[in-house]
């Protein structure tokens, strides 16, 4: 439940609705759509809230890691 | 053409001793300086013979003729009368014109033989003493008044119209000035009588 | 969470166990100062906390007193809560044993046992459900033991706890953390890429370090800022104090120039006066001694016609005698009965003149020659002709003597001629003084009303002095410190536009530089890296704009709460608003709360006001409190109703009821001895008070208070 919050607060901010062209229909509600988004930056996203809410989080530099791939994986 | 006027200023004026520290050390400063230091001595008089003026005019407009007792010891201040009321500071006025004033004055009011004068039969050293006289007695007269009124009015002398008021309550204010001009008038009219 | 039961037992004046039950809502606890009511908070802050205590000091005197050896008995707290759908308890003992007339104390137990609704009780670590019931930080905002403890934010560190614990502004420190982190690293891999290519390598190099340089110059200068920022918020605070005396301290200004002119005024007309006043300097200077002199002038006047008249009349005998004496033709000359006019007027000249127009201009009748008139005049010329001739050729002895040897009287006359015209002066000197003296009194009155206008301005400005609880000398200080503070605030905030500017410079080279960079890269930095550096901005952006807006939210619902609240219990009266303000220090805020009125202005308020400020801050926090842990806490405190009037107090216990779900406040204020009877009592106004549940705390009577041992605190449910 902290999750969906917390992500609703960042998926809220100005600038990346502005930026991304980001819907009222297409912000998911939850983080687990938010993993499913097709959008890059909802999803990376999802993933920085899915993994820092956890009790055993990974250190910066191993967040770092995880998020260089799953972009590359995602390349534009 | 003798001149009296001449003859009697250039005489120094006595007064009893005894008024030295009752009075002339009260309240005249004695030695020049400016006006303001006589006030915050709380002086009235810059000096002595301004002081003498006064007593004066004081015992002569109250008529207080009053000799110098014979054994009195005499003190003066070694100021003739033809220096009194020159300009000598800044701050005041020449009143030297006030000389010819007391010399009418004291020529009033002393009885000598101007004809035994003029036809050389008195000295006039002897008249200008008698003159003095007039103006000793009269000085000493105003000095006992200015003694008394001190005396009763201890706390009014620092008013600063002490001395004025004194010359002001002077008793010949009540005179009839008239009473005078009338005689002259007589006095005129007979004149050009004899002219005719 | 909501409290459900309290116990007390063998604690302090509590002997024996003695079981609160709470309900929802408002409960009050009534009791005397000394009666137990300071206990009980204590009993729950040692439930609460741990360390070392004296368990002699806590353990019941009367329980003591009533041991006999080989008895043990319990000392224990225990509250019991209902959380989360469940029950649960915790509790905190030791054992006192009696042995051989001694004490002894065991250990003491903190026990947790958590109860479901279906009943299943299971015991549970107490530590942690202690936290778990009644966290310490939100502790900080709902128990409360004086009125003084009221003022939360009096605490530098309390915002930030509140922060921390309500808000998700700290936990987005995580974020911002990790993904800064994140971005620097995809920043480092960029540029680490772009320097693969030599061709740039230069120009690229340049770039870096000049973008360093910027980078160095741009924490400088927010350091700077910041502490501008914070040297700015200390003058405000300064000025602040300084401008509620500082209305005064311009008025005393304003008198203090109205009085110095006004004495300046009062000096120069006494010093006019004085010099006015010389009275006796002008008997001198101004001739005053003149003033009765006029008298004494026609005395002498008289005189010297009198010797003149007889100076002539003389001189006319003695002419007669030896006119007499030279015989006969002498005799003949026509000797004038009358007194002659003396010789020399009319002139010769004048006399010829007359002799030639036959006509006596004397008497201004004709002369015509051989009349008798004529003759005389004729003869009379001759005569003085005669009278001119120095006698040189008369014998010795026929030569007369002269009468007069020397003449006086002439001079005498000379001056009395001359002083006649001087009368006119004299007769004026009544007049000179006359005027004078008004002048003077004229002068005098304008003293006097200046004077009066000057004691009415002293008492004015001591009255601003007294009125400020500052002596007149410190308002000048403080006045003249509160205009250093606004110049130190001008000159400071001078800096700070000029540091604003600089910075924004810098930024703008900055972003130019880095743009060059950026074109650079996307020239010839792998397309991958870039996007994910990219990204990694974005979100940075998103996190720290995400975490401002986390903080200023949740301010700013602090603030609305409060008011809500805060107008609530202060219906009817004052008008006003919470406000709080966010004031940056260095790279933190500071909050300041304020009362301020409907125009904005900022005022002091007195203290029930203040109290009551502080009561709506507590409550708005507990709202949060709810909605953030979703879960409410009870608030426990000393209710500082001695500063309210009925009104207020009724609207404080209104707020209280409808703001948390359950409070438990402490009140001493009705309970009274009652004189005829000598029994303590409730007010009837206890009554009107809407509350849920009432308690009444008090010794059992009879007791002394030496002998601990007869203490022991009752507890009445009402």
């Amino acid at each position: 439940m902290k999750k969906d919050k917390i992500l609703q607060k960042l998926l809220n901010n100005e600038f990346l609705i502005e930026k991304y062209q980001i819907k009222e229909n297409e912000k998911p509600k939850t983080y687990y759509e938010a993993l499913k988004s097709d959008v890059v930056i909802i999803k990376t996203l999802a993933i920085l809230v899915d993994e820092l809410e956890k009790s055993d989080r990974p250190s910066n530099s191993a967040m770092y890691e995880k998020i260089k791939q799953f972009l590359n994986v995602n390349a534009l | 053409m003798e001149n009296l006027f001449k003859k009697w200023k250039v005489t120094i004026p006595k007064y009893d001793k005894r008024f030295r520290s009752t009075i002339f050390d009260v309240f005249s400063k004695k030695f020049g300086g400016s006006e303001k230091t006589k006030v915050s001595l709380g002086k009235h008089f810059s000096n002595n013979y301004e002081l003498y003026m006064y007593a004066f005019f004081l015992g002569l407009y109250n008529d207080e003729y009053i000799e110098i007792p014979e054994e009195a010891e005499l003190v003066d201040f070694s100021h003739a009368i033809q220096f009194w009321g020159n300009k000598s500071k800044s701050e005041r006025k020449d009143f030297s014109n006030l000389q010819e004033y007391m010399f009418m004055a004291v020529v009033a009011k002393t009885d000598f033989d101007m004809v035994s004068l003029e036809k050389g039969k008195i000295t006039v050293v002897s008249v200008v003493k008698k003159l003095r006289t007039t103006m000793e007695s009269y000085t000493n007269g105003g000095l006992n008044i200015l003694e008394r009124q001190i005396e009763e009015n201890k706390g009014l002398v620092l008013q600063p119209t002490f001395f004025l008021d004194m010359i002001l309550d002077s008793k010949i204010k009540d005179l009839e000035i008239e009473e005078l001009e009338e005689e002259i008038e007589e006095d005129f009219q007979e004149m050009e009588d004899l002219n005719d | 969470m909501i409290i459900e039961e309290i116990e007390i037992k063998n604690y302090q004046c509590y002997f024996g166990s003695k079981v609160f039950k709470f309900s929802k809502g408002l409960n009050i606890i009534l009791g005397k100062n000394g009666d137990g009511k300071t206990k009980f908070y204590e009993a729950i802050d040692w439930l609460f906390s741990d360390g070392i205590e004296d368990k002699e000091s806590l353990f019941s005197s009367k329980a003591a007193f009533n041991m006999s050896n080989g008895d043990s008995e319990k000392v224990m707290v225990r509250m019991t809560v209902a959380q989360d759908g469940e029950k649960r308890t915790i509790r905190k003992h030791f054992l006192v044993t009696k042995e051989n007339d001694e004490l002894d104390f065991g250990n003491t137990k903190l026990e947790g046992i958590e109860e479901t609704s279906s009943g299943e009780r299971s015991l549970v670590d107490g530590s942690r459900l202690r936290d778990l019931i009644f966290d310490s930080r939100i502790r900080q905002y709902s128990m409360f033991k004086g009125e003084s403890e009221l003022n939360v934010f009096d605490n530098k560190d309390a915002l930030n706890n509140l922060i921390d614990l309500f808000s998700e502004t700290k936990h987005l420190d995580i974020y911002v953390d990790c993904v800064s982190e994140m971005y620097n690293k995809a920043d480092r891999a960029v540029t680490a890429d772009a320097k693969k290519n030599k061709s740039n390598e230069k120009k690229y190099s340049i770039l870096e370090a000049e973008i360093n340089k910027l980078k160095i110059d741009e924490s400088q200068l927010k350091l700077q800022i910041s502490n501008i920022q914070k040297e700015l918020t200390k003058l405000e605070e300064n000025i602040d104090q300084a401008s509620s005396l500082v209305d005064n301290a311009e008025k005393l200004e304003t008198y203090n120039k109205r009085i110095s002119k006004r004495e300046d005024k009062i000096r120069d007309l006494r010093a006019r006066i004085a010099a006015l006043e010389s009275y006796t300097t002008n008997l001198y200077d101004e001739n005053w001694f003149l003033v009765f002199f006029e008298p004494i002038y026609n005395e002498f006047k008289k005189k010297a016609i009198s010797f003149s008249k007889d100076r002539r009349r003389l001189m006319a005998e003695y002419n007669q005698e030896i006119g007499r004496k030279k015989g006969e033709e002498e005799a003949k000359k026509k000797i004038m009965e009358s007194i002659p006019l003396p010789i020399g007027t009319p002139s010769q000249a004048h006399m010829e003149e007359m002799l030639d127009e036959e006509l006596c201009k004397v008497c201004n009748r004709p002369a015509e020659k051989d009349s008798e008139a004529y003759q005389y005049m004729y003869q009379r010329l001759q005569e003085f002709i005669e009278s001119q001739k120095v006698t040189k050729t008369e014998d010795d002895d026929d030569k007369p003597k002269k009468l007069f040897q020397y003449n006086y009287t002439t001079k005498l006359t000379a001056i009395s001629d001359i002083h006649e015209q001087y009368l006119h002066g004299i007769r004026q000197i009544d007049i000179d003084i006359k005027d004078t003296f008004d002048f003077v009194e004229n002068r005098k009155k304008d003293l006097e009303e200046q004077e009066k206008e000057l004691s009415n301005e002293y008492e004015e400005r001591s009255k601003i002095v007294s009125s400020s609880s500052v002596e007149a000398s410190s308002l000048t200080n403080i006045l003249k410190n509160y205009n250093g503070f606004q110049k130190n605030k001008a000159e400071n905030k001078d800096d700070l536009v000029r540091y604003e500017f600089d910075l924004k410079i810098i930024r703008q080279n900055l972003n130019t530089k880095q743009g060059e960079k950026d074109a650079l890269d996307n020239i010839q930095v792998d397309k991958f890296l870039l996007n994910t550096k990219e990204i990694l901005g974005d979100i940075l952006k998103v996190t720290e704009q995400t975490r401002s807006k986390e903080f200023n939210d949740f301010i700013d619902k602090l603030e609305a709460i409060s008011n809500e609240i805060f107008k609530k219990t202060n219906k009817g009266s004052f008008t006003g608003l919470i406000k709080f303000y966010k004031i940056p220090y260095g790279d933190e805020i500071k909050l300041d709360i304020r009362l301020v009125e409907s125009s904005g202005k900022k005022f002091e308020g007195n203290s029930a006001q203040v109290t009551l400020l502080h009561i709506s801050v507590l409550l708005a926090i507990s709202e949060l409190v709810k909605e953030a842990d979703d879960q409410s806490y009870p608030m426990i405190m000393d209710a500082p109703v001695s500063n309210f009037d009925e009104m207020h107090s009724k609207l404080f216990f209104e707020a209280m009821k409808s703001s948390v779900d359950q409070s438990i406040l402490l009140l001493k204020d009705y309970v009274i001895r009652n004189e005829s009877t000598d029994q303590l009592e409730i007010k009837k106004e206890f009554d009107e008070i809407k509350k849920d549940k009432a308690f009444w705390i008090r010794l059992d009577e009879p007791y002394e208070n030496e002998l601990l041992h007869t203490i022991d605190t009752q507890i009445i449910e009402l």
